[in-house]
């Protein structure tokens, strides 16, 4: 290669990297607005080769899964039909006493369309022009936590998933008076940490987000309790949790404006 | 390398992220998303010859569209897969310097170290974008190790066919 020419490369590739680095904000979300049609495409094709590959390699644990399911639907049932008695009471207290309970969220409805390799952060197709603001959450249609907003470009915004490492919620174990921290592990896992020792918590346990910490409303689903960690000589003890959140088969998700 | 090369292999490192990102994040084992840029900016190196220089030009644009699109800490991934890049390149011919028979016995072991310092690189940017402390989970590394190293198998089957064809 010619000296010149030569030169000519290397300054063109450094100029490059110089204005990415001075204008990355406005860069970043010039990239997102024209790379989004084709990030979109290869999001809806990986999900659909990556859900056949799963049910080709993991064909005995959906089965065992499914069976799994199938019983815990058969409880829920029960339980729906103990709760539709209660709700028959409660509807006729709280038209006695003239109050309205229900509290409607604000909600903006979003897609994802890209996953970090290296980190748990999503990408979703709206920003600050929507009203998209950092730190609100990231939910589905049944109340499942996904995360949390980081950060917000004017079309895009990226969103912590809850399994992001080091980032930690307080929750609570749905019917039973016990609080404790969920904290991200990577690698889309979570961990519920500083339960206290005497605590009974079983494997099935659903955990809900907490009124105790502003990071979130109260009462959203998180996952449940997979397996309990109790070791004598630590003060507190920890639980595996089956996260209810899952990127691959989620087409739409809701971010609360407000709460 | 005319600027007509460097235009496609720009274009085509920006797809490649683009299908990082997009379409290979979906293939998860246990969490774990398998690096196709690091493997192919790897490969590319590896296969290239000595006085050719896409490989090293493909690492900086590799780096440069993973840090536009992530959201650490700008030049962390332009520095990890440069530096991944120029240690490929020197030390396979070092190795050997007639490269013809291409062997992955010298390709695995470079793969393997490379990983390992892309992994370390990668982790030191996001705790200085995010304020995290460093965090390191074992089961977690050999578990993104293996996988990467499997697809990098393949993969080095697939490139060596191509570049034995042109």
């Amino acid at each position: 290669m010619k000296p010149v020419k030569k030169i000519s490369i290397i300054l063109i590739v450094f100029l490059l990297i110089v204005f990415s680095f001075f204008f990355r904000e406005g860069l970043r979300n010039s990239f997102y607005v024209v790379s989004y049609p084709v990030q979109s495409f290869f999001w809806n094709a990986g999900r659909g080769a990556a859900n056949f590959n799963e049910v080709l390699f993991n064909y005995q644990e959906i089965v065992e899964e499914k069976k799994d399911l199938e019983l815990k639907n058969w409880r829920l049932l029960n339980r729906v039909n103990s709760l539709e008695e209660l709700k028959k009471e409660n509807e006729i207290l709280r038209k006695a006493l003239e109050v309205d309970l229900k509290k409607d969220f604000n909600l903006e409805m979003v897609s994802l369309f890209g996953k970090d390799f290296s980190q748990d952060i999503v990408l979703i197709n709206k920003g600050k022009t929507d009203n998209i603001k950092e730190g609100l959450p990231l939910i589905n249609e049944y109340g499942v936590l996904y995360g949390k907003v980081e950060k917000v470009y004017d079309n895009f915004s990226q969103v912590f998933l809850i399994s992001n490492f080091d980032y930690s919620f307080d929750v609570k174990i749905q019917d039973k008076e016990i609080f404790a921290i969920a904290k991200g592990k990577g690698s889309l896992e979570v961990f519920l940490d500083l339960v206290p020792p005497e605590k009974n918590i079983e494997r099935g346990d659903v955990l809900i987000t907490s009124a105790l910490g502003d990071h979130f409303p109260k009462g959203l689903l998180v996952g449940e309790v997979k397996e309990v960690i109790k070791e004598d000589i630590k003060p507190f003890q920890k639980s595996e949790i089956n996260a209810f959140f899952d990127v691959k088969t989620t087409d739409n998700l809701f971010v609360l404006l407000d709460f | 390398m005319n600027f007509k090369n460097l235009f496609i292999l720009l274009i085509s490192f920006y797809f490649l992220v683009l299908l990082q990102y997009g379409f290979f994040s979906q293939f998860t084992l246990r969490g774990i998303v398998p690096n196709i840029v690091l493997i192919s900016v790897c490969l590319l190196n590896f296969f290239e010859k000595k006085e050719r220089k896409e490989g090293i030009l493909g690492s900086v644009f590799a780096g440069l569209f993973l840090d536009i699109f992530s959201g650490f800490l700008f030049g962390t991934s332009i520095a990890a897969l440069l530096i991944v890049g120029i240690i490929f390149k020197r030390s396979h011919f070092m190795l050997k310097e007639s490269q013809e028979n291409f062997p992955l016995s010298y390709f695995l072991p470079l793969f393997v170290f490379c990983f390992i310092l892309y992994y370390f690189l990668i982790k030191v940017g996001i705790m200085f974008s995010y304020n995290f402390s460093f965090h390191f989970d074992f089961d977690s590394f050999l578990g993104a190790l293996s996988y990467n190293s499997v697809i990098a198998v393949i993969l080095f089957y697939l490139f060596k066919l191509i570049f034995k064809k042109s």
